[in-house]
């Protein structure tokens, strides 16, 4: 459904000093910094997959979609979306596609959001039926019946994101971009937001691609994610896959019934292999590769007072963290 | 649906959603409207007090009156402002939301100049009508056939001016200074298309250059043509309508050229 292939988009950016002396020299003299935001990446995502795109701030994320939608002219490689060229701008890929910027509105501002369908509807030649349909599918899924009707510029944020999306999602595309859909709404909402993201894509098969810096968001919704960093992909595959490939390590934490003396401790965890990380008796942290994982454990209740034990995989917060590192220390080597 | 009736369909939603958020502004859309009276009106006084009970070019206090008047309507229904929108939707990136509908950015800008303009006619046509019958200067002696021919003139500039002044919005896709360059041009036009005085009192180069050029024609020719200056000279009516076409045409190839050029500069800015 999406095709990407040696996809780059070189900024040309005007550099300017600071200052009133340096910005008149500026007139006469300019100089030009070539950006590279997006740098040779290719992937490939099947019809009604719901794939994330994660990276740090400023690694390509929303120039990528940008460039997927259309609105941006690639400098170089071939984009396919749904067996279109985006930046061809044809009507026909337009009524396919979507998307939505949590930090930009297309909600006209002094009005409901409910005159913003009605353009839609036209715009997009949405029959009344299926108009009013669909509308009320909406309605119900995210509980708009009382704000449809306020201007828009009275709506709370996450009541106006609920709007954004039904206007992105009214002439129901297959194709759908999600640039931070949940950025700063709070916990209930953004909850909201992820049943509503997923049904929308078991019902109507869409193919997803989001962005965001929740990870609730990412594990929630996506079993594949893409990570792209300084504008190279440099991760593409299973959300677990991902953990370990970033963190081979797993942490037990453990709590202990008894005082344990340190060199005791010390002793039974380094026989099997790990690595403590916090000792504050009665919590004990230890980390370790996690093919040694079992018998770490095992020698642990043996040798411990151990009352509680618990073996968790690293968040994917500092997974993600650990791709951004490992990708920026490879960037310095090469 | 056919094609045209879909497409219609679009003008008329877009209208309304227009029309209503211009009545929620009504008293700046007021403001805004007769600000614009302001020069004319300047211009007016200056050039009555100076023609005394004499004429000057060719034109006496009574037909400065009119043609003034004639000014203030005609800039005030052919004038266009899109730049200043273009300019910020382009720089700060809000212009995404437009190009990524299946429907043409250009027609929620013509749309916006046909609600913006229908509300300026139907305050001021009653309006010029009232004040005829109190001053015999404001009295037209042009007949219906004339007053159509005005209608279709003053349809052609404003058409004329929309495409300069989207193009000059377009502008922004390469710099940031689009609307000063518009200014300039703004202020060019303002003595060449005879806003600020007929072209008669102008040097004869400058006023046939302001005649080959699109100036006479946005709002000159429309002013001549309704206070019957054109009445005797047949060709120069039809002269002024050729022009306006041919220029129309011309700047619609350029707004082409200038529209495919600038999307692959778009930065689609912020996120």
């Amino acid at each position: 459904m999406i095709h990407v292939e040696g996809l780059s988009k070189i900024y040309r950016v005007h550099v300017r000093q600071p200052g009133f002396a340096a910005s008149m020299r500026s007139l006469f003299h300019r100089e030009y910094r070539e950006v590279r935001a997006v740098d040779g990446i290719n992937f490939h995502i099947p019809e009604g997959q719901i794939v994330g795109f994660l990276g740090p701030n400023g690694a390509g994320k929303t120039t990528t979609m940008k460039l997927l939608t259309g609105l941006l002219h690639p400098s170089s490689g071939r984009i396919e979306v749904g067996g279109f060229v985006p930046f061809r701008q044809q009507n026909a890929f337009k009524k396919r596609v979507s998307l939505v910027m949590g930090q930009k509105s297309q909600l006209i501002w002094d009005i409901p959001a409910s005159e913003t369908f009605l353009i839609h509807k036209e715009i997009y030649e949405i029959p009344e039926q299926a108009f009013k349909e669909r509308l009320d599918y909406f309605t119900e899924m995210l509980e708009l019946a009382h704000i449809m009707d306020k201007p828009v510029r009275q709506l709370s944020l996450g009541e106006r994101m609920k709007c954004e999306l039904v206007a992105a999602l009214l002439h129901r595309p297959d194709i759908v971009f999600l640039d931070e859909p949940t950025i700063g709404l709070d916990v209930n909402m953004q909850e909201a937001m992820r049943r509503f993201i997923q049904s929308y894509n078991r019902d109507y098969k869409a193919t997803i691609l989001l962005t965001s810096h929740y990870m609730a968001d990412v594990s929630a919704l996506c079993e594949r994610v893409l990570v792209i960093n300084d504008g190279k992909l440099i991760y593409d595959g299973a959300i677990s896959k991902m953990i370990d490939r970033f963190s081979p390590m797993k942490r037990i934490t453990l709590v202990l019934g008894a005082q344990a003396d340190i060199p005791a401790v010390e002793a039974a965890v380094a026989e099997g292999g790990g690595r403590i990380v916090v000792y504050d008796y009665p919590q004990l942290e230890v980390e370790v590769h996690r093919e040694d994982v079992t018998s770490l454990s095992a020698k642990l209740l043996t040798k411990l007072p151990v009352s509680d034990l618990t073996i968790e995989d690293p968040s994917l917060e500092s997974v993600i963290g650990l791709a951004y590192a490992e990708a920026g220390s490879q960037e310095a080597k090469g | 649906m056919s094609g045209a009736a879909a497409f219609w369909r679009k003008y008329g939603v877009l209208f309304k959603t227009d029309w209503a958020i211009m009545m929620i502004y009504r008293s700046e859309t007021l403001i805004w409207m007769v600000g614009a009276f302001i020069q004319p009106l300047v211009s007016l006084a200056v050039w009555v007090s100076l023609s005394g009970s004499g004429s000057i070019a060719g034109y006496t206090a009574s037909d400065y009156v009119l043609y003034f008047t004639g000014v203030l309507v005609v800039d005030r229904l052919t004038r266009a402002w899109d730049v200043y929108e273009l300019d910020r939707d382009i720089r700060e990136g809000t212009f995404s939301a437009k190009l990524l509908r299946p429907f043409h950015p250009i027609h929620w800008s013509i749309n916006g100049n046909i609600v913006y303009k229908a509300f300026f006619a139907i305050l001021m046509l009653p309006a010029w009508l009232l004040l005829a019958v109190f001053f015999p200067a404001m009295r037209l002696s042009v007949d219906a056939g004339t007053l159509g021919l005005v209608i279709i003139a003053v349809l052609l500039s404003s058409a004329m001016r929309f495409v300069i002044g989207y193009q000059f919005g377009l502008l922004a896709f390469w710099s940031n200074r689009a609307t000063a360059m518009y200014a300039l041009y703004e202020a060019i036009h303002m003595f060449l298309s005879g806003r600020i005085a007929p072209l008669s009192m102008f040097p004869d180069w400058v006023a046939a250059a302001a005649r080959v050029l699109p100036f006479y024609s946005t709002v000159a020719f429309p002013v001549d043509l309704l206070s019957g200056r054109l009445a005797d000279t047949p060709e120069a009516v039809w002269q002024g309508f050729a022009q306006q076409i041919g220029w129309l045409l011309l700047l619609v190839l350029s707004l082409r050229l200038v529209w495919r050029a600038g999307l692959k500069r778009y930065g689609a800015a912020g996120g």
